[in-house]
């Protein structure tokens, strides 16, 4: 099987008038999520990334630059990662359709890891 | 955190952790840094909530989400109050980073809900500070619990809170003083218990968040060492009995199910049991207070088989007495109507439903011309109970209670 990264957009979503019970349920159904893809041996593992969007570096006429970002706008921030496996795509798609992150209306973005187990 | 990337294993939360959480870290922090304080309070504990959802998704849920949310509450007030006041004291900060031991809680929580009843404060701010602080809920929640807009709550909790600020009250649970306060933290309860059963907000005829919360915290009142009162347990007994009943109230269209029609197998037997548990208790004191007669009304319906088997001689005995205590409430003298009908006096029924007529807190309702179709049904005038009843539709304060009388227009 392959494996897959969901990139986790977030940022745009603003939670602060949510009552308690909400945020809990959010969290039990990313929670359920999970659990479900392990018990069928899918889900690999996810981790949060820090809010502040990171650091990108690189070279400009031979000096390494540092800079904010790469996000130019907090709400393009990748909030975190799950790694799924799959078989292909389609399944990744279908699998990450089923991500209560898809019926916040934020954004995931699929990506194959190529070194990934056979 | 010391925490493992997760597998997906870890079990579902306690049911309504967080909201319990909320109410007892704000208790807490608010016990620790004084009243004046609150906001940060609020803050702290709406941060550290806002950092479990987002990381608790990715992360997975921690072995202990309650250590982990306090342990993050600390850190956060730490880093708000070192931010703001450099030089504070390094002492300050020792403090448990695990929920304290259940006693010192309920004394926290406790002494938050005087804190939050303070007879200084404006009487319109006691309901909305105790939601937010002792039942962690968002302004918008809080507006709508009270039907009112949220920039209304928000000037009403800032009002109290720059009072705080100014003339920060003392609680100390162990002083006779506090006796004397207690019932203006019952009537807040019983504020909070109306609302949530109250059948007057424009979208829901109930809000069973809200009875639950006042339930949870008159028990708190009730079972606390320092309180010796019948009338805290009188006033349990009430909420509980009406806790009980919630889920039978309304079927699964969202229709309201009436006393006479509910299916009592779907009454909370535990509820009721620990209600009447609390009567007895609250049967121990020398006192007759409202909460006793409301509770005994709600006995005897949780205690009848069927509607046709309630005792309404004795819940009619408990409404006289009720509206000789609280003549001024129009309330007790419409439901008392409605049990002076079921002990077969509708036409006396009727004039005292009439004589309300004139009562200025009940006659912009649709309580009135409801009840008094009811009783005319009753009578068998039937173009006149029509009449009342499409006068109560069209004063009907949400969908749910217009669907309900437009029904009974039809069967009329």
């Amino acid at each position: 099987m392959n494996q897959y990264i969901l990139l986790l957009h977030d940022g745009a979503n603003d939670a602060s008038e949510m009552s308690p019970e909400e945020m809990q349920a959010t969290i039990q159904r990313y929670s359920s999520w999970a659990q479900s893809l392990g018990e069928q041996g899918k889900f690999v593992g996810g981790e949060k990334l820090a809010d502040d969007g990171g650091r990108i570096l690189r070279a400009v006429n031979g000096e390494m630059i540092v800079s904010d970002g790469p996000y130019s706008e907090t709400k393009d921030v990748i909030g975190g990662y799950f790694i799924i496996r799959a078989e292909s795509y389609a399944d990744a798609e279908e699998i990450s359709r089923s991500c209560p992150h898809a019926d916040r209306g934020l954004a995931i973005e699929i990506r194959h890891l190529e070194f990934a187990e056979g | 955190m010391d925490q493992q990337a997760h597998d997906g294993t870890v079990g579902p939360l306690v049911d309504r952790l967080f909201r319990r959480e909320a109410g007892r870290m704000t208790a807490w922090l608010i016990g620790w840094l004084g009243p004046s304080e609150a906001d940060l309070a609020s803050d702290v504990v709406q941060d550290a909530l806002l950092r479990a959802l987002k990381t608790w998704p990715w992360r997975g849920i921690p072995e202990n989400p309650e250590a982990w949310l306090w342990r993050v509450a600390r850190n956060i007030a730490i880093d708000k109050i070192r931010g703001r006041r450099p030089t504070t004291p390094l002492h300050i900060f020792d403090e448990p980073a695990e929920p304290p031991p259940q006693e010192n809680l309920e004394d926290a929580e406790l002494s938050l809900l005087f804190l939050c009843a303070d007879p200084g404060l404006p009487m319109d701010s006691a309901v909305p500070l105790t939601l937010k602080l002792a039942c962690g809920f968002s302004d918008t929640e809080i507006a709508g619990a009270l039907s009112v807009g949220r920039g209304t709550v928000q000037q009403r909790l800032v009002r109290a809170k720059r009072q705080w600020r100014t003339a920060p009250p003392e609680v100390d649970l162990s002083s006779d003083a506090l006796d004397a306060r207690v019932n203006g933290v019952l009537n807040v309860i019983y504020l909070m218990l109306n609302e949530g059963y109250g059948g007057h907000h424009p979208l829901h005829w109930q809000r069973a968040v809200l009875c639950r919360e006042a339930t949870r915290l008159s028990l708190l009142l009730s079972n606390h060492a320092s309180m010796d009162r019948s009338d805290t347990d009188a006033l349990s007994a009430l909420c509980l009995f009406h806790l009980a009943r919630i889920d039978a109230r309304m079927n699964g269209d969202g229709d309201i199910i009436l006393l006479a029609e509910q299916d009592r197998s779907l009454w909370n037997k535990g509820l009721i049991r620990e209600g009447f548990q609390m009567m007895d208790r609250a049967g121990r004191g020398s006192r007759i207070t409202a909460y006793h007669l409301l509770a005994g009304i709600a006995s005897c319906h949780v205690s009848a088989t069927d509607y046709g088997s309630t005792n309404w001689k004795i819940v009619l005995g408990y409404y006289d007495q009720l509206v000789a205590l609280d003549p001024e409430s129009p309330y007790h003298r419409l439901n008392r109507a409605v049990a002076l009908v079921e002990s077969g006096e509708a036409t006396h029924a009727l004039d005292e439903v009439n004589a309300l007529s004139h009562d200025r807190k009940i006659a912009g309702t649709y309580l009135l011309p409801a009840t008094r179709a009811w009783i005319l049904s009753r009578l068998q005038r039937l173009p006149e109970a029509r009449r009342d009843l499409v006068k109560a539709a069209a004063m009907a304060p949400s969908d749910q209670v217009r669907r309900l009388l437009l029904n009974r227009l039809n069967s009329v």
